[in-house]
């Protein structure tokens, strides 16, 4: 029950939308009249939310589908049942109760556009410029079999996404190390306070890696240089080596 | 690029509403409107992109080639039969054009509500396409479109690093990712593109046009107040970031994202079907088996957003028949909803079994 019941406290958040929803059902449950509305909106859905607070539901889904439980919230038709209910209950005073609705949705909750994870697109791609500038550097050209890089971690969600030629020594698969496979070797060192060339290197070399891409003022501990590795570009904020112990190897055209 | 433009709109707006003019035919006359042509085509046109592509996906991993070319055959083809039947009934003398909307507007006031409800919805659009939202999955989702464009192969390279793998079943059977490469593939233009700066064009006003079709049901009676209503679910989606959980957090920051389809289109479709259906049902009025052939759409596109979300959706559609069940003492109700259920049960089989 513990779990349900944090899971039900992370989804709702502060859990105003929560309550507006709970006083919307209530409100249909002694108001509407029309049965299927009814039906749908106030037991259907009620149905649902009991269920969803039941320990032996949980434990069956968890079976099917473990960590998207609160989906089944998803369900609760909140969205409909709360503007239903508050046009409703607002419309009989129709401007100055429109107003004061879209007030206390814009109190309860949280704009979407003032989330962190929202900022100005850099392109039509939605991937920052940085990371098309880094693939557009490292891509092998016509005739050239696809490379691998090993990249600082806040570029790894961009690289292929904006092209599949491009393969990484670790994906997005080892960011949350306790997600899949605990924490890679290379990405180890790369994230090292300082880096030592000549690991970096030998790892790079071990995983195939024919591109290194550093954050720009990362101390690194001896010269990549002298490890075969040649800086072949830089952007505002990262540089790119060549790893030249790897060949670049071209399609066979037979 | 103006021929990506006239593609975009062949694909994304010609071809659903054309598919969707077959629905419309068996659809109650009450029920029938431009917007809900394109609605039923749009779900119909994913249902059909489902069923031909996870065969192929499971038997031809450099399938995608012959996937686009038979899709693109496939939706020419209903879209034509749409029109061919469309026209048939015109000749016969039915009206077949309907009313964009199917709205009454009867003062200035509700003009200037109706003109604020296109205003906030026109502002998500421009603000999805001027903002970038990251989300990590993207490096799973976006990633499997891009690759699956440009290599023609179908769930066999990992997204995350490029490298070969088996086939990943359980996460084969949901090719919403695939649909959008077969996008990029037919316009030329990058997925990642389609992905973050097209679909959300699309995918807003079709989620707005479901509950502009509940609330004409839940307002038959006053219509006058279903602007406001309009107005005031702009207001929760915009509002409703109250945690990364919530369907409104998915609706405007992964958009394109299966999930988010699932939450924001294939559900409230759910809702206003039955809503639709039994509310006509209940009066004694005809609601045709448009919307029973719609149903059973939705349960397949429900499989094509998530795998494990077919488990959801007929735990969804369970739970109300076995309400409207009890509360109308008709049995038969749990019959007729279990047909439409079919999709969801097989794919859900097939995802236990793989």
């Amino acid at each position: 029950m513990k779990d349900i019941l944090l899971i039900f406290q992370e989804y709702t958040g502060a859990g105003f939308f929560t309550i507006l929803y709970l006083l919307a059902l209530l409100y249909l449950w002694v108001s509407e009249k029309n049965e299927a509305v009814r039906s749908i909106f106030v037991y259907g859905a009620g149905v649902l939310q009991l269920l969803f607070f039941i320990p032996l539901f949980y434990y069956g889904y968890q079976l099917l589908d473990k960590g998207t439980y609160y989906r089944i919230l998803w369900l609760l038709p909140m969205t409909m049942t709360i503007a239903y209910s508050g046009v409703k209950i607002l419309g009989r005073y129709p401007r100055i109760g429109m107003i004061l609705g879209v007030i206390l949705i814009a109190v309860s909750g949280k704009c979407v556009y003032s989330n962190t994870y929202m900022s100005k697109a850099e392109n039509a791609y939605h991937i920052p410029q940085e990371a098309i500038d880094v693939c557009e550097m490292i891509m092998p050209e016509e005739g050239q079999e696809r490379v691998t890089g090993v990249f600082p971690d806040d570029l790894i969600h961009f690289i292929r996404q904006y092209t599949s030629e491009i393969q990484m020594a670790y994906g997005r698969d080892y960011l949350a190390p306790d997600w899949i496979y605990g924490d890679h070797p290379l990405r180890q060192v790369m994230n090292l306070s300082r880096i030592p060339a000549g690991k970096l290197a030998a790892l790079a070399t071990e995983y195939n890696c024919n591109y290194i891409v550093l954050s720009k003022g990362k101390d690194i501990a001896g010269n990549l240089e002298s490890q075969d590795m040649v800086k072949i570009g830089e952007t505002e904020h990262y540089d790119i080596y060549q790893n030249n112990r790897i060949d670049i190897i071209y399609e066979d055209k037979n | 690029m103006i021929s990506q433009g006239i593609i975009l709109i062949l694909v994304l707006g010609l071809a659903p509403l054309g598919t969707g003019m077959i629905i419309d035919n068996m659809l109650g006359p009450r029920q029938r409107s431009l917007g809900m042509s394109y609605i039923a085509g749009f779900l119909t046109l994913l249902a059909v992109f489902q069923l031909i592509a996870v065969p192929i996906v499971f038997w031809d991993a450099w399938g995608f080639g012959r996937l686009v070319k038979l899709f693109t055959a496939i939706s020419a083809i209903l879209a034509g039969l749409g029109i061919v039947v469309s026209m048939h009934h015109w000749r016969k003398g039915n009206n077949i054009w309907h009313p964009v909307l199917r709205l009454k507007v009867r003062s200035r006031a509700e003009q200037v509500e109706w003109l604020l409800v296109v205003v906030l919805i026109g502002f998500q659009m421009i603000m999805a396409v001027l903002c970038a939202s990251f989300d990590g999955d993207d490096a799973y989702y976006v990633v499997q479109s891009v690759m699956t464009d440009e290599t023609d192969t179908l769930y066999r390279i990992l997204p995350y690093t490029g490298l070969s793998t088996s086939l990943d079943y359980r996460h084969s059977m949901a090719v919403f990712p695939i649909w959008i490469a077969y996008i990029a593939r037919v316009t030329g233009i990058h997925a990642a593109i389609i992905s973050h700066t097209i679909l959300p064009l699309v995918l807003i006003p079709v989620t707005y046009w479901i509950y502009l079709e509940v609330g004409k049901k839940l307002f038959r009676e006053k219509e006058e107040q279903l602007p406001g209503y309009m107005i005031l679910v702009c207001a929760l989606q915009i509002f409703g970031n109250v945690s990364i959980y919530p369907a409104a957090t998915f609706f405007l920051m992964r958009t394109w994202q299966g999930k988010s389809v699932l939450a924001n289109v294939v559900f409230p479709s759910i809702f206003m079907a039955l809503l639709w259906i039994f509310e006509e049902e209940g009066e004694k009025q005809n609601s045709g088996t448009g919307l029973w052939v719609l149903l059973f759409m939705i349960n397949i596109v429900a499989a094509m957003m998530s795998t494990a979300s077919v488990f959801l959706n007929v735990l969804l559609l369970g739970v109300m028949a076995v309400v409207l069940a009890i509360r109308r003492k008709d049995w038969g109700i749990l019959l007729r909803v279990g047909i439409t259920c079919i999709p969801c049960m097989a794919y859900g089989l097939l995802y236990l079994l793989l």
